[in-house]
């Protein structure tokens, strides 16, 4: 091929189960992985940046046995800042894309993450992302997914950080044999910027401040009664609405219920 | 018009009376009757006119809000946003975290006018229902003429960082969960450098809360003043009209002056437009239009063709899948799928307590079936009596038939715009 191969780097982070809450991968990670693999003759590197623990390298197996090979972990401590040590590495890297899902499964869960990287590094940021159809001299063209199962086609200036959406390729199963066997490379920082090589390390001061608690369970409103004078409520409680009751159509020949039925289609906007 | 007062002792007496069924309509046209003009019938008008109006007019501070304008209009979420920003506006959440009770929300009235603060929302696509002022909007800045349809983030976020700078907001808030407001906040958070709370599900005067992922726990944090919030994060407001005057962004009005003052911004993403997708193909959690089938289908052939047709997702009973007639994937109801569809056409279906409950978020039901004593035509907005086969043929039969008469009436345009080109080359 004389075309340059497409270099694809993949932001993955520990992802929490959702019935066990033991670490595993993140879902949308993984689809960005998925996404990453279909892509025909490209090079992927897979970053994380994390503190490397027992429980982080469990879920970066899972990832691995996608058939990935390596991973590369920016080693950080806890609550320190990811932004800084990725931008700078993804500098020196220079892949042409950044995939990423579009929110952590837990911890702070801003979806900040992506934005803030392609601020540093001046690209441009794309969320939403069900699938890529194509690369054209220094372009990508991306297909976004839009609510009610709509898709939209962007063409995209290289590089470019893209965040994937849950309608993306589903991620496929995670082999036992390629996880043991794979590698994780592990990166170390500290904080102390002397060796100008080093990633810089930021501390991250305000999250240790919040106080972590079970989510409470919040009434969820169903209808809004505005009624403020005893007659409203009457008024609100017997009277029926058109939604209530509706037509009834007895009686009538086929072609004309055809013609009720495709004039209140048409009405609601979904027949073309 | 004379100026002498008529006196109406009928209206008099029906506002005395509370229970009067025409109490509330003639109370709304007291002022309007008195004055001798002719009073306005529609509901709408009556019942916003009904409301006192708060005024804003030299704001301390503006609150600003991106809704998210689905359509055109406001959503839900937007409304609820909007609720928020006026509880922020003027001094008071409603809620009470201690508690739990609710405090009596700010009375207009009595607070000096300058502790007052203006909500203004930012609305980038063009407006289809002007329903505003009874949503909460102080101040409106419709920057739809500037931006085109389409996603342009890029240029969006330059005009929020304009009006950043115009308006100096106390907050922004934001819809989290949402297509296009969500975007902005989190590129806006990212190019002033300021951390952004999202997740809001609760906010009071010293904290806010908000989600941390799926974790099932949420972080206590203070304030932020940008602000990604959840649905139903606060009440919408209902007992004001707000004034929702026009806005403009300085720099826009400079720059029709000026064009080649201000730099342009070199956008790196763009929109190629929508691609068609196939109806089946979408997931039936999120289709908008659901064709489903029942026991009640005899020719399923024909039943998947209507489906073609009007371009529907495929739903079906739980009967239907029991029989194998349709896959599981496709069932509708508390064992199956919880459709959210905006119309949902039911054939044959006689609408199960299980099987209501998987469509309780449609919109429009239309329901064809033979008894009309079931529980699916009680439920539906239309709903036809009949044999499902020949109501189906001939809804197959007229859409091909529309179809046909349209690319008819394409052509003939066609010939007519060729027609017109050369008249316009000939002149």
């Amino acid at each position: 091929m004389l075309c340059e191969p497409l270099q694809i780097m993949v932001l993955v982070s520990t992802g929490m189960h959702s019935l066990t809450g033991r670490p595993c991968r993140a879902s949308l990670d993984a689809q960005a992985i998925e996404l990453a693999l279909q892509q025909v003759g490209a090079l992927i590197e897979v970053v994380n940046a994390g503190n490397a623990g027992d429980s982080e390298q469990s879920a970066l197996r899972d990832y691995l046995g996608m058939g990935i090979g390596q991973v590369t972990v920016l080693k950080q401590p806890e609550f320190s800042d990811p932004v800084s040590a990725l931008a700078q590495y993804v500098n020196e890297a220079e892949p042409d894309l950044v995939l990423c899902g579009e929110q952590a499964e837990w911890g702070e869960a801003s979806g900040l993450l992506p934005y803030l990287l392609a601020d540093q590094l001046g690209w441009a940021i794309v969320p939403h992302i069900a699938g890529l159809v194509g690369v054209a001299d220094g372009h990508i063209e991306l297909l976004q997914a839009l609510p009610r199962g709509q898709r939209r086609k962007l063409l995209v200036k290289q590089p470019v950080v893209v965040t994937i959406n849950g309608a993306a390729p589903q991620a496929r199963q995670s082999a036992f044999l390629k996880a043991r066997d794979s590698t994780i490379n592990l990166l170390e920082f500290e904080y102390d910027s002397e060796h100008e090589s080093g990633l810089e390390l930021v501390a991250d001061s305000e999250l240790p401040q919040w106080q972590l608690q079970p989510a409470k369970q919040r009434p969820k409103r169903l209808k809004i009664i505005t009624a403020k004078t005893a007659a409203e409520r009457m008024k609100a409680a017997i009277t029926v609405t058109p939604g209530q009751a509706g037509k009834v159509l007895q009686d009538t020949s086929p072609q004309q219920a055809t013609e009720a039925i495709l004039a209140l289609l048409r009405e609601e906007g979904v027949l073309k | 018009m004379t100026k002498v007062f008529r006196r109406d002792p009928r209206h008099e007496r029906i506002q005395r009376n509370r229970l009067h069924p025409l109490h509330l309509v003639n109370q709304s046209q007291a002022s309007v009757a008195s004055s001798g003009t002719n009073p306005r019938t529609n509901a709408n008008v009556l019942l916003s006119s009904r409301l006192p109006l708060h005024r804003v007019d030299n704001p301390e501070f503006y609150i600003v809000v991106v809704p998210e304008m689905s359509g055109g209009r406001l959503t839900s979420a937007d409304k609820d946003m909007l609720g928020l920003a006026q509880q922020l506006a003027n001094g008071g959440l409603a809620h009470d975290r201690m508690d739990g009770q609710k405090i009596e929300g700010p009375i207009f009235e009595d607070q000096a006018p300058e502790r007052c603060g203006a909500v203004l929302a930012v609305v980038f696509t063009s407006i289809k229902d002007d329903r505003f002022a009874d949503a909460g909007v102080d101040r409106l800045l419709d920057l739809s003429l500037f931006v085109g349809e389409g996603y342009q983030p890029e240029y969006q976020l330059a005009l929020l960082l304009q009006a950043e700078k115009q308006f100096a907001p106390r907050y922004w808030l934001f819809g989290d969960q949402t297509m296009n407001s969500a975007d902005l906040g989190r590129r806006l958070a990212a190019r002033l450098d300021e951390r952004a709370a999202t997740g809001v599900v609760e906010i009071d005067d010293n904290w806010i809360w908000c989600r941390a992922g799926q974790s099932g726990n949420e972080y206590r944090r203070p304030h932020e003043r940008i602000l990604l919030v959840a649905e139903q994060i606060a009440d919408p407001v209902s007992n004001y009209r707000y004034q929702a005057s026009p806005v403009v962004l300085d720099v826009l009005v400079r720059e029709v002056a000026a064009p080649e003052m201000t730099p342009s911004v070199q956008p790196k993403i763009e929109d190629l437009g929508l691609v068609a997708v196939d109806p089946g193909s979408v997931y039936l959690v999120e289709a908008e239009f659901v064709l489903a089938g029942g026991n009640g289908v005899t020719d399923w052939p024909l039943f998947h063709q209507v489906a073609t047709a009007l371009g529907a997702t495929e739903g079906a009973s739980r009967v239907a899948v029991d029989d194998g007639n349709m896959p599981r994937s496709t069932q509708v109801g508390a064992s199956g799928t919880l459709v959210s569809a905006r119309v949902y056409l039911a054939v044959g279906i006689s609408g199960a307590i299980q099987h209501l409950q998987g469509m309780t978020h449609c919109d429009t039901v239309i329901a064809i079936n033979l008894d009309p004593g079931c529980a699916m035509v009680s439920r539906a907005d239309l709903s036809v009596i009949g044999d499902s086969s020949k109501i189906m043929q001939a809804l197959v039969d007229s859409i091909n038939r529309g179809e046909s008469e349209s690319r008819v009436r394409e052509l003939t345009g066609f010939d007519r715009e060729q027609a017109k080109e050369k008249w316009d080359d000939a002149v």
